[in-house]
């Protein structure tokens, strides 16, 4: 019963970050690979606030604030330098932050982490906390689902198609993206800063990038461009990462295990099915 | 009183590697006017097309719309202030269908987030204008079929549609008549005298003289990057220097 | 004054590994368009290849090298042939191609961590140190630098002075036209990887023997090489010997005076002046952005 709540939260947080990263990848067209660090410094605002005697609620609020803020300056460039080399930029992203992370001790805590995250009182019963999850999961679905049904959605997705096109119909791409990443680094920062106090530790090791194969594959499986692709793709690769827990291998080839399917998944739907299951545009 | 111009194109130049595609290009639009802009192929006339809607930056020159200097303005604030424009490939929004595709045309608003959680009351706003312009421009089609099925004379007159239904006070048309049949060429020409007699004031690329000839109020002759001659489609056509830029060895 | 002479020794030999690398990545790019971050794991790869049979199976240093550029170049060809090339038929454009090289990153790492374990592996190397002018050089630096050098002026020679190195560049100018001038495309294609994969297993070999493999390399040493690359000019021979000297100095100033965690840091402020400001590099032609 233990496992099955901390399983339940643990798929809700990532499918949040399923739906975050579904704004600029699916929706505006972005190779954002910078993701993975906004998860990373919501989930460490938050962890350095509370453990520093802030009350949760206020550092969920500055976790989501601080990551839109990232995230809103890893939009700026794109208007600048495009495709590939975006791509590449984000990249640096997230080994900046890595770097951060790492080696700002005084205020990380280095390699070692962040032990000893507080839960918020009230919710220290992990019932209690996947309750939480959901509500924030409940209502993060529901923003995201309604702002991308919405004319600003097919905006986004227009730029997304056809960025010349879409401006010469009067659309703003710069104003769109950023909005769409904003919004999505927000919902990430929220989404690491539940993390945090999940499971009560972080190390800069969480945030590296073979979480973003497995996030992708999940995007990609479910179909770019698509509410319930995300989710479902989210909740069958967590699915997955789950069942393999039980085979019976040395722990050591756990992990690279995991790896090796969500990668392998990833590449097969980009060689043969780039639409995924439910997808509304395709990886192309 | 003088008729305000449009738009003025002022010494517009525009290399690309070493080949100059634009050498100081001048000239000037008048309102409610059909213009014309032809000349051999490598003229200049697309490059230029493109600088004007915002799509290339020019090197030098500006580029006065309304009286306004737009020459660094992004092309969405092109738009925004009335430049619409068809594409000579047509450049649709191919998972969409026409009904969608034309309400993006329509909406000047959706780049606000926020109103995804206003009440929405305009569907049959939109609903009515998109029945208008398709019928001005006599597109036959349920608007629910994706634009991807559409044949390349209904793709033209869909693009010009889209072009007409986007806010707009300036008409960019690049090569409305390319490839096209010859029953659809005379139906974009009776298209092109109604658009006439709406006022609207059009700039538009093309190669068929003879479409050029019969709805064009005025003739902006490129060569080489620059204007060569402009003025009234009767003069045009009979002057001896046009002639041999067209009928000359590089043609 | 030592000082100095140390960090630009420092900075030499990392920029021969990554020149290695980014010599590779540089004219792979303007060959094939593809940014091929997998480029790392085969970096990767060769280096835990020639470990392997040189420090596991106990083989001469010569077979263990021949068998390291072998692996590492059947897998950069691999790449090629079972994802790029299906790619490039279905008409896939960048999000594809970059989805697809994370993912053969990716699985890749993952494989090297499988085999071999997350705990690094070095060499226990031999070898006598020298000093002159203040500065400490080893013999087995020297012997990096100057081979390192070899391969990349080999390299450099058959880029300019061969059919087959003309016939390259072609490609990279203009595909197209190669193609209708007779140019195979498809095997310059195949051969650009084979090469850049060589170039890139004697990088792994010479980071095995000096520094340490571990199997998490790979995504930061295609990212530097990139990087390299970029600042250099893509499509730039001399660009990227160029960029891999700034980067390795530039790292080497940081880490003596701030630490070494911050050095990739460095590179990657660099990289973003660079993307942003000079996105063509400093010899590369404007065309690429």
């Amino acid at each position: 019963m233990g496992y099955l709540i901390h399983t339940l939260t643990l798929a809700a947080i990532y499918i949040m970050v399923a739906l975050s990263y579904s704004l600029p990848v699916g929706y505006a067209g972005m190779l954002n690979l910078g993701h993975i660090g906004l998860l990373a410094v919501g989930a460490y605002t938050a962890a350095i606030l509370t453990t520093s005697g802030i009350s949760f609620w206020l550092a969920l609020i500055a976790a989501a604030l601080i990551s839109g803020i990232f995230g809103f300056f890893l939009a700026l460039p794109a208007r600048r330098i495009k495709g590939d080399y975006y791509a590449l930029m984000t990249l640096g992203f997230t080994f900046v932050i890595n770097a951060v992370l790492l080696n700002w001790i005084k205020l990380t805590k280095g390699p070692f982490g962040i032990t000893g995250i507080p839960r918020p009182s009230g919710f220290t019963d992990p019932l209690a906390f996947l309750v939480l999850t959901l509500v924030f999961l409940g209502f993060t679905a529901w923003f995201v689902h309604r702002v991308l049904g919405s004319p600003f959605g097919k905006a986004l997705e227009a730029v997304r198609d056809d960025d010349l096109v879409a401006e010469s119909l009067g659309k703003p791409t710069a104003k769109l993206r950023l909005t769409a990443l904003f919004i999505s680094a927000v919902i990430v920062g929220l989404a690491g800063a539940l993390l945090a106090h999940f499971i009560q530790f972080i190390n800069p090791q969480i945030f590296w990038l073979d979480n973003v194969v497995w996030i992708l594959a999940a995007l990609a499986l479910g179909g770019l461009a698509s509410f319930r692709g995300a989710v479902i793709g989210m909740l069958i690769l967590f699915a997955i990462f789950e069942l393999i827990r039980f085979l019976s291998i040395p722990a050591a080839l756990l992990g690279p295990l995991r790896l090796i399917i969500f990668s392998l998944l990833l590449l097969l739907v980009v060689l043969y099915r780039p639409k995924g299951i439910f997808g509304r545009a395709q990886i192309e | 009183m003088k008729l305000m111009p449009t738009l003025q194109i002022k010494n517009i130049c525009k290399s690309f590697g070493g080949v100059r595609a634009v050498n100081r290009c001048s000239f000037e639009l008048v309102d409610k006017k059909i213009t014309a802009l032809i000349g051999p192929n490598g003229a200049g006339k697309t490059t230029l097309f493109n600088v004007v809607n915002g799509f290339i930056p020019a090197d030098e020159g500006k580029i006065f719309f309304r009286e306004e200097d737009v020459t660094d303005f992004t092309v969405w604030q092109r738009s925004r202030l009335g430049m619409s424009r068809t594409f000579q490939l047509s450049r649709l929004f191919k998972n969409l269908t026409i009904k969608e595709n034309l309400i993006l045309a329509l909406r000047q608003d959706d780049d606000l987030f926020w109103r995804a959680f206003l009440k929405r009351g305009e569907g049959s706003e939109l609903n009515k204008k998109i029945v208008e312009g398709m019928g001005f421009v006599g597109l036959k089609k349920n608007p629910e079929t994706s634009v991807k099925d559409l044949s390349y004379g209904e793709q033209k007159l869909f693009d010009l549609t889209r072009a007409l239904l986007n806010p707009h006070s300036l008409l960019l048309l690049d090569e409305p008549v390319s490839g096209v049949n010859p029953v659809l060429r005379e139906k974009l020409k009776e298209i092109m005298r109604h658009l006439k007699e709406k006022g609207e004031t059009v700039l538009l690329i093309e190669h068929d003289i003879d479409f050029v000839r019969s709805v064009a109020d005025w003739i902006v002759v490129m060569d080489q990057g620059r204007v060569l001659k402009e003025g009234l489609p009767e003069k045009i056509f009979k002057d001896p220097e046009v002639l041999e830029v067209y009928l000359g060895p590089t043609e | 004054m030592e000082v100095i002479l140390q960090i630009l020794i420092n900075g030499i030999l990392a920029a021969s590994v990554y020149g290695l690398i980014a010599g590779g990545l540089s004219f792979l790019y303007a060959t094939t368009k593809i940014f091929h971050l997998a480029h790392g794991v085969v970096v990767v790869g060769g280096g835990y290849a020639f470990w392997w049979a040189a420090a596991k199976l106990g083989w001469p240093m010569w077979a263990a090298v021949i068998f390291a550029l072998i692996v590492s170049a059947l897998a950069g060809v691999a790449m090629n042939e079972f994802v790029y090339e299906v790619l490039r038929k279905k008409g896939t454009k960048g999000l594809g191609y970059l989805i697809a090289t994370l993912a053969l990153l990716t699985l890749g790492t993952a494989v090297v961590l499988a085999l071999f374990g997350a705990a690094p592996k070095t060499f226990n190397f031999e070898t006598s140190s020298h000093e002159a002018l203040g500065v400490v050089v080893t013999t087995l630096q020297f012997w990096i630098i100057a081979t390192s050098a070899l391969l990349l002026g080999i390299f450099y020679w058959t880029q300019k002075f061969t059919k087959f190195g003309k016939a390259m560049r072609a490609t990279a100018d203009n595909e197209t036209v190669a193609e209708v001038l007779g140019i195979d495309t498809k095997r310059i294609r195949r051969s650009a990887f084979a090469l850049s994969s060589i170039l890139a297993a004697a990088a792994g070999i010479l980071i095995g023997l000096e520094f340490n493999l571990d199997p998490n390399m790979g995504v930061l040493l295609a990212v530097k090489g990139f990087a390299a690359s970029v600042i250099g000019g893509v499509g730039s021979f001399g660009g990227a010997i160029i960029g891999s000297l700034i980067i390795g100095i530039v790292e080497q100033v940081v880490v003596w005076f701030g630490g070494a965690g911050w050095r990739n840091a460095a590179t990657f402020l660099i990289l973003f002046l660079f993307l942003l400001f000079k996105p063509s590099g400093l010899f590369g032609s404007k065309r690429e952005t």
